[in-house]
């Protein structure tokens, strides 16, 4: 035979059969998906982040799909549009959605904290937090070397005075960042405009005086002001409820160290 | 058996077809940072090869080689390999899953890998019979399982010590590397005067 038509011949067939035998295979062995978790996956952003709280965004299509939550509102990066529209695949009333944030809960800047000791060592807040928690003269403010900086996808963060400071018109609230924090410095919040105490030294307030002038010192004054009961002072250090809180800003005024905004 | 032996270590450690052939460098790289996708990638590199010489080796010795057609045989493995792999993974989601989930991931990256396509090319390149051919395979995804979780190792030392900004990222991943490389040179003929 014609060596030329041998060649096309062999290539030819051997195509045609692998064709063949992928596409029966496929039919023959096809495994049935979730069309409805294939449908809420389209819609999802496909981050991959875990702030729903499942392994990625096709763990929370199919958790939704069948039936194992309800939350159409878990996804932070898709915000209210994509609520919405997952709340529509499934035919539920979703719910409002609120967009949620990331704060960092420490003012501690250069200004108005020390350092304890000259740290050389891994530029890394985990590093850092690993001997004596930190150089920072209080063990619990942010080191500021910016672990939560390289987490972000959206380049939300940045050190400024060193402090890790979050811009809110970029933050989508997946909480990379807190889980990144050494410290569990960085909190999600809902997005409205209540207060928050932006202070996490647990030291009596004569200590946290010694190692910052912008600390909570656990005054109390916050939580006699309130009228709905939502600000709860536990080892010196101010908490809101953010269930109870009103938004009125009463704790805003009277904190003498200016640490709830 | 002694044969089957020089053949096995002489394509893990002297012929290692990442570190002295250089085969399979894309994976090597983008896959090491973690040891748990190194080895999820290398155990299914070592199956996809020894699986391709499996189906290559008949297609070349009974087709191409009596027909002259020898020089068709990049085309043709890269064609019967990519099925291959894509049959696999069709039948190992529906029948075992859990396989699926482990290697899923990685299989259709290693459709065209050079590394799998040097093998089966190599395989007749040195002349090898059947068996002989499967044992080189064998040899050379788990030469290249050694290489990837050796490397994983040398990487996971990188992430955490203080690289100069220069030589941040890629670049310092080369040079160790290649100082990897290097010292696989000392393994040169270990196989034959192993077994003497």
């Amino acid at each position: 035979m014609n060596p030329i038509v041998l060649t096309v011949l062999i290539l030819a067939v051997i195509g045609l059969l692998s064709g063949l035998i992928l596409s029966i295979a496929a039919i023959v062995m096809a495994v049935k998906k979730d069309e409805t978790a294939e449908k809420i996956e389209g819609v999802l952003p496909g981050a991959n982040c875990g702030s729903c709280g499942f392994s990625g965004c096709s763990g929370y299509a199919s958790a939704l799909a069948k039936g194992e939550t309800t939350e159409t509102t878990m996804c932070s990066p898709g915000g209210a549009a994509v609520a919405s529209q997952i709340a529509t695949i499934l035919g539920v009333d979703g719910g409002a959605f609120v967009q949620r944030r990331a704060v960092v809960k420490c003012r501690g800047k250069n200004d108005v904290t020390s350092e304890s000791y000259d740290y050389e060592g891994m530029h890394s807040c985990a590093a850092a937090n690993r001997l004596f928690f930190g150089m920072g003269a209080c063990r619990f403010g942010c080191i500021g070397f910016g672990d939560c900086v390289s987490v972000c996808d959206k380049n939300a963060i940045s050190v400024q005075d060193g402090v890790a400071y979050i811009d809110e018109s970029l933050c989508m609230g997946c909480g990379k960042c807190a889980k990144a924090c050494p410290k569990g410095l960085i909190e999600v919040i809902a997005g409205d405009n209540k207060p928050s105490v932006l202070c996490m030294n647990h030291d009596k307030g004569a200590q946290t005086r010694k190692v910052c002038s912008a600390g909570c010192i656990g005054c109390g004054l916050c939580m006699k002001n309130c009228e709905n009961d939502a600000v709860k002072v536990v080892n010196f250090c101010a908490h809101i409820d953010a269930e109870k809180c009103i938004g009125c800003g009463k704790c805003e005024t009277v904190c003498p160290q200016k640490c709830i905004i | 058996m002694k044969e089957m032996l020089i053949i096995l270590v002489a394509a893990i450690l002297s012929e290692n077809f990442v570190l002295s052939k250089f085969m399979g460098i894309c994976p090597f790289l983008g896959v090491s940072k973690k040891l748990s996708t190194a080895f999820g990638m290398s155990c299914a590199v070592t199956f996809v090869m020894v699986l391709a010489t499996a189906a290559t080796y008949p297609i070349y010795a009974y087709l191409l080689e009596p027909n002259e057609l020898g020089y068709l045989q990049t085309i043709v493995f890269i064609l019967v390999i990519a099925t291959l792999v894509q049959f696999v993974e069709i039948v190992l989601r529906k029948f075992i899953p859990p396989l699926y989930n482990a290697l899923g991931i990685y299989l259709p990256l290693i459709t065209t890998n050079c590394a799998v396509l040097g093998v089966t090319i190599l395989n007749f390149t040195k002349e090898f019979t059947y068996t002989q051919s499967l044992v080189n395979s064998l040899g050379a995804g788990l030469g290249f399982m050694l290489a990837m979780v050796l490397f994983a190792g040398v990487r996971s030392r990188i992430e955490a010590s203080d690289v100069p900004k220069a030589l941040k990222g890629l670049p310092i991943t080369l040079i160790a590397a290649a100082l990897v490389s290097l010292s696989f040179l000392g393994f040169s003929n270990i196989a034959n005067n192993l077994f003497k």
